[in-house]
């Protein structure tokens, strides 16, 4: 009851102006969001459903992906529906089979609707929604965006891709040397153990094909092959992040010089707890953007680090540590 | 007025499924233009906090606008800011640095590129057959022959030529020339290559004619495989590769130099470096504007003067430069509101609008015919969706499928924007870029052909003319004219503006012809506005507008955009600083 309460409240501050009346818990800084559906436009949305939903269920004519698409796309587009004038109405006029756009009727071809439903008490008729229409009063459209939409989303492989290479300090040497077709150069990969991979459309463009597969399972695209970016995430995506990241983590770590997981120097070599937590602390920033507390450090350092350390070897905890960030949700989504 | 509990059951239903639950007061103001407009921010998910922490904020500008992370340095700089509303500040600030360093355009061109999704122009033989070049090749004499290093034509076109080693080693015909493509050097050409030009070769270098003036009927590739390098992908100033990018380009150019983003569609420039700046000379001189033999203004570096793209100095012939497209083919007009109606006018057409991408040879020649330019143009521009009809009667199809058989339920809306498409097309084949030609039919003085070519007699019974004629059909809806009219003057088929009895996207042409009608109708429509604004989107914000679901905010966001002169910043700016930017965990 707790948390329908708020909902309520809220509900009502998003009033209805087609009411006439004023939002009932308004304040004078709360907007109108939108004319709400009413229960006659819900009725006319249900009973034209069985017609039109399958042509008009997503894009900028899904009318029919749900009351909400019905009422803030089609009542509240003066276009389409001219509130209280049937008339002059061009959904009206189509289902009468006279509209003044690219299709003269809805369904764009066959009877009418008019004529489908002529005398079939069950079916509703024009007259009804001539009636609907002829009832509304003012529309507007909620100019939010919808709640209920994620937040977050994965980032894309391009993106992957360079903030692999930037936060590990790695470059297209660490993994390709150059080659020339037809004179121009090329990337070949130094062996596929090194998990290279480049974008198809990059320059050096990759000259093998498993380097090119490896970015095409992480969801990248290319529009010189036509093949669209996708942010999905599946088996083969996750199963490629988990090679990729293991593998491009120790290559950083054993890269000589490279200061871009231990600014300072010292690398991989110091397994010491206070390096250790300092170092996930650090990474925490490096590859999240967070700041972790004491008792998470300590935490991963117990649970993640120290298992996969021993006397002689820190660079396995180091490479498992870094892997881990690298597959972290917080690393993955924006 | 219904009654209350009533009015609390609906409103609490279509918030649950619209989402209206919330904070309010948001605000989109900063550099969007217009004053503070309600209702933008998104709900409180009943009390549940996701704001991003500044650091989580940073880490999510950077990706919008650089697709990378923030550096080290960046997140010890923003934590040393001060408080959190400092740190906010110092967000706000790198977006505004941002926005202003090259990678800003490199993030632009990124999205672009996969935005438009243009290929390659396609092969149509076999490699490295590509035809929008229309230039003949040279290669370098070997070193040893009696013209050492100087450049001959690669190969042999017509039967009985001297093959290009024999020319290296004979007494022939020998010029030397500042060459286009290289401003300030010497070249010398040697044999074909070096005949003085002559009217009757209309600009195309032959064994007749050699390379006219500082080469420009020519082309060098220095490769091993003379004509390769204009071809294959990898050649990051390939001018195949180039002639594909060119659009993606040009938005990138837009959005960094703040001009209207319409341009795209609706402007008589583009961006290109000289080489591929040439394609579009070789195309003005394919269609008999043969001054431009003599033009230097596009590839003498102390001419060029066009603004830049940022990763590229001045001076440099390869960077992305601005330049008119009806200055380099004036077969693409400088006119806005060019009208022509070839059922009544017998003069020949002047030429297409330029009209932006519309009219790039990329898009052009890559998507080969009329009906294919204008599904992507209106699924690319328009964020159009053409998806099959689900079951349901149609009437029966005959020849038009923008009114007959089920193919109407997307036609109705291609062919209407197909029609403005139709005067740009392949014929024959390329070698190493030299051989195919882009007939722009009804055009100027060169396209035109016998009346027979209508019958499909030879030697027209190959594309594009049996293409023309079996697709563009008298009385349809792409084609509006009569059959009678068609007989007597056969290019009235290429009818390419919207008759006042059509609509495109609920508009209602002015008239103007070509692809620059159709630019013109998608932007009255608000539909190109639309579609930038959900692409942009979902950049920034990582997912696109569903427009079922959030009409109302794409209504608002569009508006916003609208009002601030279509630049692409201002729109940027105010996502970083709306409220559903800042949130998400």
């Amino acid at each position: 009851m707790n948390r329908l309460l708020p909902l309520l409240v809220l509900a009502l501050s998003c009033d209805a102006p087609s009411s006439g009346a004023k939002p009932v818990l308004a304040t004078t800084k709360q907007p109108v969001c939108g004319t709400a559906a009413t229960e006659e436009t819900r009725a006319v949305y249900e009973g034209l459903k069985a017609e039109c939903a399958a042509c008009h269920l997503s894009g900028t004519r899904g009318f029919f992906a749900s009351l909400g698409a019905f009422q803030e796309l089609l009542v509240a587009d003066p276009k389409l529906v001219t509130p209280g004038s049937p008339d002059q109405s061009e959904l009206v006029k189509l289902l009468e089979g006279h509209g003044t756009g690219p299709f003269a009727q809805m369904p764009i071809a066959g009877k009418t609707y008019a004529d489908r439903v002529s005398g079939k008490a069950e079916l509703l008729s024009v007259a009804t929604i001539r009636s609907w229409v002829e009832g509304l009063t003012s529309q507007s459209r909620d100019s939010r965006p919808s709640a209920s939409t994620a937040r977050i989303t994965r980032i894309s492989a391009r993106q992957l891709h360079k903030m692999l290479y930037q936060q590990l300090g790695l470059t297209n040497d660490d993994f390709f040397v150059e080659a020339f077709e037809f004179t121009l150069p090329m990337a070949e990969a130094n062996g596929d153990g090194k998990y290279p991979m480049l974008p198809p459309d990059a320059l050096p463009a990759p000259r093998n094909g498993y380097s090119v597969e490896r970015f095409t399972a992480l969801g990248g695209g290319s529009p010189l092959s036509q093949k669209p970016p996708e942010r999905g995430i599946n088996p083969t995506f996750a199963l490629t992040l988990q090679q990729t990241s293991q593998a491009w983590c120790r290559q950083a770590l054993t890269k000589k010089d490279n200061l871009a997981l231990f600014p300072t120097g010292g690398g991989p070599t110091d397994g010491t707890p206070a390096t250790a937590k300092a170092t996930i602390r650090r990474w925490a920033r490096h590859f999240l953007g967070e700041t972790f507390s004491d008792a998470e450090v300590e935490e991963l350092h117990t649970t993640l680090f120290v298992p996969l350390a021993t006397e002689t070897n820190s660079t396995n905890a180091y490479s498992g540590l870094c892997s881990f960030f690298i597959r972290h949700p917080l690393w993955l989504f924006n | 007025m219904p009654p209350i509990t009533s009015v609390r059951l609906v409103l609490l239903a279509a918030l649950l499924s619209v989402g209206c639950v919330g904070k309010i007061n948001g605000h989109l103001s900063d550099g969007g233009g217009g004053s503070e407009e309600p209702c933008l921010e998104v709900s409180d998910d009943a009390g549940v906090d996701d704001h991003l922490s500044p650091l989580r904020l940073l880490r999510r500008a950077s990706l919008a606008l650089r697709n990378s992370a923030p550096t080290d340095a960046e997140y010890d700089a923003l934590v040393a800011a001060g408080d959190e509303t400092a740190q906010l500040g110092w967000v706000d600030g790198f977006v505004e640095r941002t926005l202003n360093e090259p990678i800003f355009y490199r993030t632009m061109l990124e999205l672009s590129l996969d935005w438009f999704s243009i290929p390659l122009i396609p092969s149509t033989a076999d490699s490295p057959e590509y035809g929008a070049r229309q230039q003949r090749v040279l290669t370098r004499c070997a070193a040893n022959t009696m013209h050492p290093n100087a450049l001959v034509y690669y190969r042999v076109i017509t039967s009985g030529e001297m093959n290009p080693e024999a020319q290296c080693n004979q007494d022939v015909m020998v010029a030397t020339i500042e060459p286009w493509w290289a401003t300030g050097t010497t070249v010398e050409l040697v044999g074909y290559a070096a005949n003085p030009p002559d009217p009757a070769c209309k600009g195309q270098a032959n064994a007749k004619c050699g390379c006219g003036p500082h080469g420009v009927s020519c082309w060098y590739d220095p490769g091993q495989y003379a004509g390769w390098a204009t071809y294959v992908s990898w050649n990051e100033n390939g001018q195949r590769r180039n002639l594909a990018e060119e659009p993606a380009r040009y938005f990138a150019h837009l959005a960094w130099y703040d001009l209207p983003v319409s341009d795209l569609m609706l402007s008589n420039r583009s961006v290109a470096p000289v080489d591929t700046q040439a394609a579009y000379v070789s195309q003005g001189i394919a269609g008999g504007k043969l001054e431009l033999l003599d033009d230097d203004s596009w590839w003498r570096v102390s001419k060029l003067t066009g603004r830049v793209d940022p990763e590229h100095q001045n001076d440099d012939p390869k960077a992305w430069r601005e330049y008119s497209v009806p200055a380099r083919n004036p077969f693409f007009l400088e006119e806005r509101d060019y009208h022509y109606d070839p059922r009544v006018e017998m003069q020949p057409m002047k030429g297409l609008p330029a009209a932006g991408v519309l009219t790039s040879i990329g898009f052009l020649a890559t998507f080969p015919r009329e009906r294919v330019r204008a599904s992507r143009a209106l699924e690319t521009f328009a964020c159009e969706v053409l998806s099959p009809p689900s079951s349901q009667d149609f009437n029966l199809y005959v020849s038009d499928p923008a009114s007959e058989g089920p193919c109407q339920h997307c036609h109705k809306r291609i062919d209407p924007a197909a029609i403005h498409f139709k005067r740009f097309a392949k014929s024959g084949d390329a070698f190493e870029g030299y051989g195919a030609k882009y007939l722009m039919p009804g055009i100027g003085s060169e396209w035109h052909w016998p009346k027979v070519w209508r019958t499909g007699a030879y030697p027209y019974g190959y594309s594009p003319f049996a293409h023309w004629n079996q697709w563009y059909k008298p009385d349809s809806q792409m084609t509006p004219v009569s059959a009678a009219t068609a007989m007597v003057n056969p290019e009235a088929i290429f009818i390419d503006f919207l008759p006042p009895d059509q609509t495109l996207l609920g508009q209602v042409s002015d008239g103007t012809v070509g692809p620059l009608g159709f630019g013109k109708l998608i932007v009255a429509s608000g539909a190109f506005d639309r579609c930038v604004v959900r692409h942009l989107h979902s950049q920034i914000l990582g997912r696109d507008i569903d427009p079922a679901a959030e009409a109302g905010y794409l209504d608002v966001l569009t508006r916003r955009f609208v009002e601030g002169g279509r630049q692409v910043r201002p729109l940027i700016k105010s996502f970083t600083r709306s409220d559903l930017f800042r949130r998400g965990r």
